[in-house]
């Protein structure tokens, strides 16, 4: 393992080198590498840092478009997809809360139904007959589990 | 449409340079997935460096054979000793384990092999099916909506990828940090240069990348002094004959199961960043709660090999379509892709399928091929790995052509 190690290690910053020329890719390389070690020993999870990475630049360039394009800022929140994917970041960042709930918590038998609800709001803005139709079954859907697991269950 | 495909289908699969890549890739990927410690995401980063030189659609087949081959090549290491090979053949061991034994190694690396072997084709299926159509759907999208949208894969991986959600946002942040360094896209506004001219440049997406995940695994593997000194593969008993005409039958048979599993491995592998590591455990979760016989779970059901194996692989197809069709990586594997994808000045997005139809198409035809291949290459390697295994050691199977590798860096 220690050759292996070592093998792998000069071989990752050839191939760094030989992709632009520049030691100075190796430098970076070597310090994101420090960084990940540690970040690692302490509990850090690398997969986000990895996508922040990647997706940086996109979300900038994107950004910088959107508030280019219009000074209305609340288009993020007027336009349907825009609103749809703002909300399921929301769901998803209370997802790990979802888990961590007892079952009996009004919150964990909650979750799901209102979720599905708000969810299917951006999907009626979008004013196409079938997504007004998935929007509709998410909906009715929604409110039966709500009613079911609330209202129903005080009445027995 | 159908021109286009058999157009590249043609520059894939009569070309015999990419099709003796995608071979060697998907042999590489089986061996670093058959080793413990060594994850399929840094068999694919350390390939990433040869397809510099190479065309995109050569670069992109290679890169995935090694992630068709790695995905299942966990499974190998996993059964025949109980320690998988990778996180996404955790689940394999379960099951897989207790069977091999009970005395019937044959038949569960067989029903292994050809589960992995049907769930990747289903959802290559569900690839070329799908993908064509989310990104219609992305045609719609204007900056707001990317934005929105790279914004929920952000939050997704951050609530996904660990325990500690406050974590997870620190990591998500700093790697924010580190793509916003250098000069800013659209007026040119020079960020933390502090006046130097290579920090003004950016970081480049490939060393901040190798060296956070190749680098620091080596250094976190290099200081357990144990594991280090040990050898890669442990020595497995007696030679295997895989009985593929039963596990193949199996397979069929319990098509429920085969396709229950592909679907959660594909939406898995949708939602950016949960990979093949959460789709075998879910799969496997679910066949337990299916099945009639869940006493004989954990000693070797059937159904328990199944499930996670046609997971895993059918991930595969999941994270390529959100890959394709947005230009959002699925799991880390397809964030390597897209980086290499960015190196040859192709930059992934809903019109991506329009206007790159022939590397798109290419694509998927070498997604179908590399599993063809790995279907023929696991059974060769099967049979090496179990009768090669009694006098030699895999670490120095595996050094040398590492070195040779690096000294064909080193002559021109």
């Amino acid at each position: 393992m220690y050759v292996l190690a070592s093998v792998i290690l000069a071989y990752c910053a050839i191939g760094v080198f030989a992709l632009h020329n520049i030691t100075f890719d190796i430098w970076v390389m070597f310090a994101f590498g420090v960084m990940g070690y540690f970040m690692r020993k302490l509990g850090f999870p690398l997969a986000p840092m990895i996508l922040g990475v990647v997706l940086g630049k996109l979300a900038e360039l994107n950004l910088a478009r959107a508030i280019g394009t219009s000074d209305d800022y609340f288009l993020f929140l007027t336009r349907p997809w825009s609103l749809f994917f703002i909300l399921m970041a929301l769901v998803s960042v209370l997802f790990p809360f979802y888990q961590n709930a007892s079952k009996e918590s009004l919150f964990s038998k909650l979750f799901v139904p209102i979720s599905m609800m708000v969810l299917s709001f951006p999907l009626f803005l979008m004013q196409s007959p079938a997504r007004m139709i998935i929007a509709a079954i998410l909906l009715l859907a929604g409110g039966y589990f709500v009613y079911k697991r609330t209202w129903a269950l005080q009445a027995t | 449409m159908f021109d286009v495909i058999l157009q590249a289908g043609a520059s894939v699969l009569l070309d015999p340079l990419t099709l003796g890549l995608m071979a060697l890739g998907t042999l590489a990927g089986l061996l670093a997935g058959a080793i413990p410690g060594f994850t399929i995401a840094m068999g694919v980063i350390l390939t990433l460096p040869f397809t510099f030189g190479m065309s995109p659609i050569q670069g992109l087949a290679t890169m995935m054979g090694v992630f068709v081959g790695g995905l299942s090549g966990g499974l190998m290491s996993g059964m025949l000793t109980g320690i998988p090979g990778t996180p996404s053949s955790v689940a394999t061991t379960f099951d897989g384990f207790p069977m091999v034994r009970s005395g019937k190694p044959g038949l569960a690396l067989g029903l292994g092999l050809w589960s992995s072997f049907f769930g990747g084709m289903i959802s290559a299926i569900i690839l070329v099916a799908l993908a064509p159509q989310l990104a219609f759907l992305g045609l719609e999208f204007g900056p707001w909506d990317y934005f929105a949208l790279i914004v929920f894969a952000l939050t997704i991986t951050v609530s996904l990828s660990g325990d500690n959600m406050v974590k997870g946002l620190i990591a998500g942040l700093l790697g924010l940090f580190a793509a916003c360094v250098g000069e800013d896209e659209i007026n040119g506004v020079a960020r933390f240069a502090f006046g130097s001219d290579h920090i003004r440049q950016g970081f480049a997406f490939l060393p901040v990348l190798i060296g956070l995940f190749a680098f620091s695994q080596l250094l976190s593997d290099v200081e357990d002094n144990v594991k280090a000194k040990s050898p890669l593969m442990a020595k497995t008993a007696d030679p295997v004959r895989v009985e593929h005409r039963k596990a193949i039958a199996l397979v069929i048979k319990n098509w429920i199961n085969l396709f229950r599993s592909s679907f959660i491995g594909i939406f898995t592998g949708i939602l950016p960043a949960a990979g093949g590591s959460i789709s075998n455990i879910l799969a496997y979760d679910q066949a337990k709660k299916a099945a009639k016989n869940r006493n004989e779970f954990g000693k070797g059901a059937v159904d328990g090999i199944i499930a996670p194996e046609a997971a895993n692989n059918a991930t595969a197809g999941g994270a390529l379509i959100m890959m394709m069709a947005l230009g959002i990586p699925g799991d880390i594997v397809t964030a390597v892709m897209l980086g290499a994808l960015m190196i040859h000045n192709i930059i992934p997005g809903p019109s991506f399928i329009q206007d790159e139809p022939l590397l798109a198409y290419g694509v998927f035809i070498a997604f179908f091929c590399c599993t063809f291949f790995y279907g023929g290459f696991a059974s060769l390697f099967i049979k090496t790995i179990s009768l090669g295994n009694k006098n030699s050691n895999v670490c120095f199977g595996f050094r040398n052509p590492c070195l040779l590798c690096y000294w064909c860096f080193c002559t021109p």
